[in-house]
Formats: C-alpha cells, structure tokens, sequence
C-alpha cells in the first residue's frame, strides 16, 4: 500500500485520508457554527498531512469553504438565522473587495506579501479585543435609524432559543459595514483568509446583528466569496482531488453539525470562542511573517 | 389594531424555501457525484480515457481517471452552487418587483464574473 511521510513516520494513506476526513469535520463544524470559512483549519492541517505545497492546500481549503457555506446554509435559511437580504447587500462589498484581492494578489503580493500579511495583524487583533470588551452584549434594541437599511428592509427576525417565538431586530451602520465587508473581500481575494474573522465582528458591533444571526449570515455569504477563486484553481488544475474529495465531504458533515448545534450555542459562549479564533489567526499571521513557518 | 407589515422577498417563507432547495439539489447531487467517482477509481474497472482539456482530472491525481472526471465533476457542482443561488435570488427579486435587490444580485454576478476572468488570466 502506498504511504506518506507524516510527521517522519510512513504512514499509508487511508490513513492519512481518514485523519483527513475526521479534521474536515471539526473544521466544518466550527466554521458554520461561526460563519468563517475554515480554511484556517484546513489549509496548516493539509500541509502537515499530505505535506502538500502551500497552494494546494489553499485550493482544497476553498473548494471546502464553499462545501461548508453551502452545506450550512441550505439548513440555516429555512431554520430562520440567515438573514439573506443582509447577506446579499452585503456580497456586493465582498465581491468587488475579491476582485480588487485578486487583482492585488497578481501585482504586490508577489513583491510585498510579508507587509500585506503584517498589515493584517493589528485589524484582527482590534476585533479580539473589540469583541472581547463586548461580550457580554448582543444588540441594540433601539439602535439609530440608518437610511440605507430601512430603505432596503434589512432587518430581521430569528428564532428565539429561549423564550420561543421570534425576535426581531433593525441594522444600522451600513456606510461602515459596507466598507469592512470589502476589506473583508480583499483579505480573502489576497490572502485565501476567510473574510468572516471580519464580517462577523462587523455584523455584530457596528451594524446591530445578533451574535447568531451574524454566524449564519457570514456562512451563508462565504461561499459566494469563495467560488470565483474555487473555480479558477479548479481549472487550473491545483485542485487535488484525493484529498479535495474527503476534505469537501468531512466539511459538508461538519456543516450540518454545526447548524444543529447553532440555536443551542449562546452568543457570550459564540463570542468567547471567536476570540480565541481571532487570537489563533493573529499569531499565525504573525508566525507567517516572521518567517516561522516553512 | 395594526396590522403586521409584510415581510419583504427574502425574509419570507417561499423564497427561503427555494433558495433551500437549490442549495440542497447542489449539495446532494455534488457529494453523490464525489463519492461514486471515489468508488469508480477504488474499483478501477473502467478503461482509462483521455481528457485533454481537464488537466486537474490529472494533476497530481492517483485516481484512474474515469473517477477522477466524476469527482471533477461533483467538485464543479459544488463550487458553482453558490452562484446558482445568487442568479436564482436575481429571478426571484426581479419576480417579486424588488428592484434595488434585482440590482443588487445581479451586480453581485457581474463581479463574480471579472473576477473569475483575472483569476483566469493570471
């Protein structure tokens, strides 16, 4: 049987694949539960396994992103916590912040990507501890009237996990909003980094979405962001398809984990384990930039 | 007494339920596709072919290439969902005369477009 060198050891692999498969469903748990991508899971754990280049793992990690996106969303629209017109107003930030990632990730990343990666850090470490400080807060029941977002209805209701019934609540800030969903875009563009460690910080303390909301929104958009570059890797042919195919399918499961673990996850414990999130990324980022990593 | 305000397309019950639906038929039908062409290169029994034009049903690829075309194929699915569900929500906009939103997915698909063509281009 054919093997693989794991850590040192030969390891065969079914082996691998299997691991493979168990960690594309945590990530994908995580991911929907949270509304980022995973490809924060993904991408150093397909490089430690396989001991694929860099590039690879990012395009298996989007393909599965997408896996993820998908597979959560068409459980969390109809349970009522995807807001898609908040999601779909916002797509048109991420998107064109994609296509500007995309263009700048031809032209200065091949010459600059340490500085872009560094500029990165203080932004995530900012929403930490932004988030952090918020924690024990959710939303505004009364936040100040924004005309963009009653024009456009972007409010909503959830279902209340608590007490039944529906809670509603009304967007602000969609001028800010906005403008961090495109960088969010061009993190993800540039970077290959889930632009949710953005949005869903975003979402949540500047534009009065509910922490739960936030998540699945963020999830629901995530694959949108994601499929312009799938689909170009795709063709490209840098998409593995033995290790793709395992990650795609563990994701998809771990989707569904994580939309049924949603109405259940509160929103100081949602916080908390963003922020660990956060601060993992950060030092990644930092790691990359030092030179930590091969 | 007032009455409750309508909701508006999107947040209602029906156009949740399409937008779950194609979700969903991309979904099954992608990992249907992965797992047969999975288990068409595990059993190997089908004569290898050429696919010129596919280089990824070889790249870096152990898998007979029969298989290999299936799970491309199931992948191809899977990636291109999420746009179906943007052009699905432009018709159901459009449909419910919700004009800033029409504009808003279909611009949403223009970009996608440009930025698969630099993507493309590189």
């Amino acid at each position: 049987m054919d093997t693989l060198a794991l850590a040192g050891y030969a390891v065969p692999i079914a082996v691998a694949i299997a691991l493979l498969f168990v960690v594309a469903i945590a990530a994908g748990t995580l991911g929907s539960l949270l509304g980022l991508g995973g490809g924060l899971v993904l991408v150093p754990a397909l490089v430690l396994l396989f001991n694929i280049e860099i590039h690879l793992a990012v395009a298996a990690s989007l393909v599965s992103v997408i896996a993820t996106s998908t597979g959560a969303a068409s459980v969390q629209v109809e349970s009522g916590f995807t807001n898609p017109r908040l999601g779909m107003f916002l797509e048109t930030a991420t998107a064109v912040g994609g296509l500007a990632g995309a263009i700048l990730a031809v032209t200065i990343l091949a010459t600059h990507g340490q500085i872009v990666i560094a500029a990165f850090v203080p932004v995530v470490l900012g929403a930490a501890f932004y988030m952090y400080a918020q924690r024990g807060r959710d939303v505004d029941p009364d936040p100040p009237h924004d005309r963009l977002a009653d024009r456009l209805q972007l409010g909503g209701r959830y279902p209340d996990p608590d007490g039944g019934g529906t809670r509603s609540y009304r967007i602000t800030g969609t001028a800010l909003g906005l403008t961090i969903s495109g960088l969010a875009g061009v993190a993800s563009g540039l970077l290959g980094i889930g632009g949710g460690l953005f949005k869903v910080p975003a979402m949540n303390s500047i534009m009065n979405t509910p922490m739960r909301v936030a998540g699945a929104t963020s999830t629901f958009m995530i694959g949108v962001t994601a499929a312009a570059g799938a689909l170009v890797y795709l063709f490209a042919g840098d998409v593995g398809l033995l290790i793709t195919a395992p990650t795609a399918v563990g994701t998809i499961l771990g989707s569904q984990i994580g939309s049924e673990l949603r109405p259940r996850a509160t929103t100081p414990f949602l916080k908390d384990v963003f922020v660990v999130v956060l601060l993992v990324a950060a030092a990644s980022m930092l790691g990359e930039v030092l030179g930590v990593f091969p | 007494m007032t009455e409750l305000e309508p909701l508006p397309a999107g947040e209602d019950p029906a156009f949740e339920a399409v937008m779950a639906k194609v979700l969903r038929g991309g979904l099954y039908t992608s990992i249907v596709l992965i797992i047969v062409g999975l288990a068409i290169s595990a059993v190997g029994g089908l004569p290898s072919i050429d696919f010129g034009g596919v280089p990824s049903v070889h790249a870096g690829s152990p898998l007979g290439s029969w298989g290999a075309l299936v799970v491309f194929l199931g992948l191809l699915l899977l990636v291109l969902t999420p746009v179906f569900r943007v052009g699905c929500a432009t018709f159901l906009f459009a449909r419910a005369k919700d004009r800033a939103f029409t504009a808003i997915t279909l611009f949403v698909l223009v970009v996608l477009v440009a930025t698969f063509v630099v993507g493309a281009l590189r």
